[in-house]
């Protein structure tokens, strides 16, 4: 890698220079998308180096240039804190230059909803949805709730008799909880919730009994899922999950509804880029998309691919945010317009 | 005499820390303690670490042993302090300059001019170190370990 | 016994010569990250684990684990040498280590801790190979009231490092509590103290404080004392690069005790190497003849602190490799590169892939046995840096702190707060007010106050849930030790003296 990256800064220049020759037809070929990056391209990621956006958005930076997608020099950039707001307020500042793109999570839509920042996807351009995580509900195998209505009935008994792990209150999984809860008939605004750290903390917590039940990411807890060691009562996914997961119920067939609040991955360009712009990007997340082991990894990781684009991903956002909103403003962690 | 001024500034920021958590904003009823109940013991403590330094320091002064040694150490050190001063305005500077002239740039005129002050007139080994120092490490982070620095007006 | 077979399989597949191969450059690696300040593991296996497409898995984990230890080896150079910690878990390293360089002992400090580290490092390998299953099961049983249990008597520990007024401790200690209480809180997702500041949203960094307060206070002073004239012109080294047959007599004890406490505490998800150390730093006062010499440049605070901080790494595997949960940044980007191989840590890892699991876990034998012959000779090279005369040596210093802050997280606030930092350690320093209290309430303040209201909350109110399980009343019963110990230690010694007087009398 090292040695590659001293030799991009020269194959830079080169391909500067021959870009209109052998690069230019290409797209010259395809009609409209007559733009292509005139130098750097920084992809901002809103965590630290080590993270799995920073994994996930160095494996763009690697099929953007193998698949030669962008011929100039690729950086993946950190810039993490204020709970991924500074990413924000950094991106914003390029507008519009066409050289940024923010690979981003839903806290895009939560930290405007909450207050945090007045910046949300309105200040960006959406270019594409990428992937999402489903929310998986787990107890301990020997528990005494063994369906979603085990649980709700309990909660409807006494909202503080099922106690809940989690990493990150209004966080995507949180979410989920509290919207399925709700069209269950249960205030979760009451909810024993237990915040921890880290996944592994509320993992254990549920596998060591202290706490009751994790709403996490199907990933999170699917390998002791797998060995017995964690029973998951349902998942968030719209339909039955595939393997071993295709015995445990959708909250959907719970006759829950999770529909809008979820766990996705989007990539944004900075605002006021030109449609030719747009074009470009939007095909090179295409490109993406169809790589065989992009594909592979979000399998891997029991993920979903839900790509998106143009209208369909605006729609989409559109209404991702509103169930948001509407789930935060019931926890109370909405901000009052 | 420092005793003093560490039993002011505990009270102060005991104070100010103490309103400061009455501000925060409390919306969700599900934990027993809430996020002020902490800093409220931390407040609270702070006072009393206050009345405990100021204790301490008058027993010392009814001991009356330590206090000439302190004065003597401060009268010497109290002429030195714009030492400290410009450092932190230079070292400020320096930050404020690092993304707009790059890491590169920045770092060799800072190292510049502080060798030049702390390491006078061995002007080549200065220059060499200030230069080499920013370049070699500059390629180091950002070619061998990608890690991203400020590229700043430097074309590379 | 088919588990043995395993083990030995295990070493046939690490002896490879690509394996060994692997493994050195993981260590080389390692080695350099750790040296680096700011840039940490978790950062350095992320920016590798790229280059290891395509590669073999085994060879692929072989050396990322590399970097990780390796990474402990040398985080503690430039803790002892410039007073700046090069990775988080160094940090109580900066208080002996740098005052024994200042004694001229640098070169035994840094070869105790790159001898503590093999052996405890080694210590940690043995107990991954040999209990890995049943510390798994202990570590479930940690829940929010254990972790309480175990940060309170890890504060203990501040009274040992207060020096000479207690009230000035304190007063660190809580200003410390009080910065880990600014950023958005985990329990109830509320903003607090962050003043409408984006940065300060999640929290003050760690490492920026520690960098600022250690290693920028200490440039401050010295270039104040280099301009009056003070200061000695270069450090003198004394006596020879090695260990002294006294200070490695001395060295024992802390290395194994210091690689127990590590391995212990690194298989807990979220307690991790910082603590490890602090826990050795405490029990190595506690336990000495000499507690005065503490914070003066003690060899007993190099060797546990350094050992515990090594030994870590192997325990944090634990969770990892038995049960598929990464107990922090670094065993999340390790658990990462597992994925990437199609091959999932958690119980039937150990069924499923015992050739990779096992190459690995004897990879760590090897690559520890490397560190120590890298490291060794590079004593002597890293001793000169302190013959750099100071005029260039300080400055330097900050250029180094820097670049290593903004490497983290790229965050010019970031600089500026250890700028600020730095005047408030130099403040502290001229006022005798000591720093690690404050650096002990930042590490430990967020998890005390956590981890207490994730227990009441769980008992709805009670304390019972501080007394209900076997775990926190053994820690309750070793807090109240420590904390009386002060008490009871004299009388002890004074029991011990007595039958060799009384004959006298």
């Amino acid at each position: 890698m090292t040695f590659k990256l001293g030799f991009r800064e020269l194959s830079s220049v080169v391909a500067a220079i021959g870009a209109l020759g052998t690069w230019g037809h290409a797209v010259a070929a395809e009609g409209e998308a007559a733009w292509q990056p005139q130098g750097p391209v920084e992809i901002v990621v809103p965590t630290g180096a080590g993270g799995e956006n920073d994994r996930v958005a160095r494996f763009i930076q690697r099929i953007f240039e193998q698949k030669k997608l962008v011929e100039t020099p690729v950086l993946v950039v950190n810039k993490s804190g204020g709970g991924q707001v500074l990413s924000l307020v950094y991106f914003a500042k390029k507008s519009p230059d066409p050289h940024f793109l923010l690979y981003a999570t839903g806290t895009v839509l939560s930290n405007q909803i909450s207050g945090r920042t007045e910046l949300g996807y309105h200040d960006l351009t959406p270019i594409a949805k990428l992937r999402c995580d489903n929310t998986a509900l787990t107890v301990a195998p020997d528990s005494d709730m063994k369906t979603m209505q085990d649980l709700i009935g309990r909660l409807k008994g006494n909202i503080r008799s099922v106690s809940f792990g989690g990493v990150s209150r209004g966080g995507a999984n949180n979410l989920v909880l509290a919207k399925a809860l709700r069209s269950g008939g249960v205030d979760p605004s009451g909810l024993k919730m237990i915040i921890f750290k880290t996944n592994a903390q509320s993992m254990t917590g549920v596998m060591g009994k202290h706490v009751d039940a994790v709403a996490s990411s199907v990933s999170a807890a699917f390998q002791n899922f797998k060995s017995g060691k964690l029973r998951i009562l349902a998942v968030s996914a719209p339909k039955r999950l595939t393997g071993i997961l295709a015995d445990v119920p959708t909250m959907a067939e719970a006759g829950l509804d999770v529909s809008g609040v979820s766990n996705c991955r989007y990539i944004y360009a900075t605002k006021g880029i030109t449609a030719a712009q747009r074009a470009f990007w939007e095909n090179a997340m295409a490109a993406v998309n169809n790589d065989e082991e992009w594909g592979a990894d979000i399998a891997q990781r029991n993920q979903m691919q839900d790509f998106r684009r143009g209208k369909d991903l605006e729609s989409d956002l559109k209404a991702t945010y509103d169930a948001t909103r509407a789930a935060m403003v019931d926890i109370g962690l909405a901000k009052a317009k | 005499m420092a005793n003093r001024i560490i039993v002011g500034f505990a009270v102060i920021l005991a104070g100010l820390y103490l309103y400061a958590t009455e501000q925060i904003p409390v919306v969700l009823l599900d934990d027993p303690l809430g996020p002020k109940a902490f800093p409220r013991l931390l407040g609270a403590a702070l006072l009393a670490i206050a009345v405990m330094l100021l204790l301490e320091s008058l027993r010392q002064k009814k001991a009356g042993d330590t206090t000439p040694t302190e004065g003597s150490a401060q009268s010497a050190g109290w002429r030195h302090y714009w030492v400290v001063g410009a450092l932190t305005i230079w070292t400020s500077l320096y930050v404020a300059l690092f993304e707009w002239a790059g890491y590169a740039l920045s770092t060799s005129i800072y190292l510049l001019v502080l060798t030049a002050w702390f390491n006078r007139g061995r002007w080549l080994s200065n220059v060499l170190t200030a230069v080499l120092f920013s370049f070699v490490s500059y390629g180091v982070f950002t070619k061998l370990l990608a890690v991203s620095l400020p590229r700043g007006i430097l074309p590379f | 016994m088919e588990t043995l077979a395993h083990i030995v399989n295990g070493f046939s597949i690490c002896l490879q010569p690509i394996n060994l191969w692997y493994t050195l450059v993981g260590c080389f690696l390692g080695t350099l990250v750790g040296v680096l300040p700011g840039i940490g593991p978790a950062a350095g296996i992320a920016l590798l684990v790229p280059v290891t497409y395509g590669m073999n898995p085994a060879s692929a984990l072989i050396m990322l684990a590399g970097i990780y230890y390796g990474a402990k080896y040398g985080g503690s150079t430039t803790s002892i040498l410039i007073r700046t910690p090069g990775e988080t878990a160094s940090v109580m390293t900066c208080i002996d280590g740098y005052a024994m360089a200042q004694n001229g002992r640098a070169g035994a400090a840094l070869a105790v801790s790159a001898i503590g580290s093999f052996i405890a490092g080694s210590i940690g390998v043995v107990g991954l190979t040999l209990f890995a299953l049943p510390l798994a099961e202990m570590a479930i049983e940690f829940g929010p009231a254990e972790y309480f249990m175990l940060m309170l008597f890890a504060m203990t520990s501040v009274a040992s490092l207060t020096g000479k007024s207690l009230a000035k401790g304190m007063f660190s200690m809580v200003l410390g509590l009080m910065l880990a209480t600014v950023g958005i809180d985990l329990q109830s997702a509320m903003p607090r103290y962050t003043m409408d500041i984006v940065e300060f949203q999640e929290g003050i960094s760690f490492v920026v404080v520690v960098v600022g307060m250690f290693a920028v206070s200490e440039v401050f002073q010295g270039l104040e004392m280099l301009l009056r004239g003070t200061a000695p012109a270069v450090i003198r080294i004394s006596g020879k690069l090695w260990l002294t047959r006294e200070e490695w007599r001395r060295s024992i004890g802390p290395i194994w005790r210091g690689g127990i406490i590590g391995f212990i505490i690194g298989v807990l998800p979220g307690a991790g190497g910082t603590i490890a150390s602090i826990l050795s730093y405490t029990t190595e006062r506690g336990l000495s003849k000499h507690p005065e010499q503490f914070g003066r440049g003690a060899i007993e605070g190099v060797a546990g602190p350094e050992s515990a901080n090594n030994a870590d790494t192997a325990g944090a595997l634990v969770p990892l490799l038995t049960l598929g949960l990464p107990g922090g940044a670094v065993t999340a980007v390790l658990l990462g590169a597992f994925i990437m191989y199609g091959i999932q840590p958690g119980p039937l890892l150990f069924k499923e892939h015992p050739d990779i699991v096992w190459g690995l876990i004897d990879s760590m034998y090897f690559g520890n046995a490397m560190l120590l012959i890298l490291n060794l000779p590079l004593i002597g090279l890293f001793v000169r840096l302190l013959y750099i005369p100071r005029g260039i040596l300080y400055p330097l210093i900050v250029a180094i702190s820097a670049v290593g802050i903004y490497s983290i997280n790229g965050n010019i606030v970031d600089l500026y707060l250890m700028i600020l930092f730095g005047v408030v350690g130099y403040l502290f320093n001229k006022a005798d007010i000591p720093i690690a209290p404050l650096v002990l309430g930042l590490v430990l303040g967020d998890l005390i106050e956590q981890s207490f209201r994730q227990a009441m909350n769980l008992s709805d109110g009670s304390l019972g849930i501080f007394v209900g399980s076997r775990i926190t009343v053994v820690l309750l019963v070793l807090t109240v030790i420590a904390v009386l110990w002060p008490l009871i230690a004299p009388r002890i010694k004074a029991l011990k003296t007595l039958p060799a007087t009384g004959p006298e009398d």
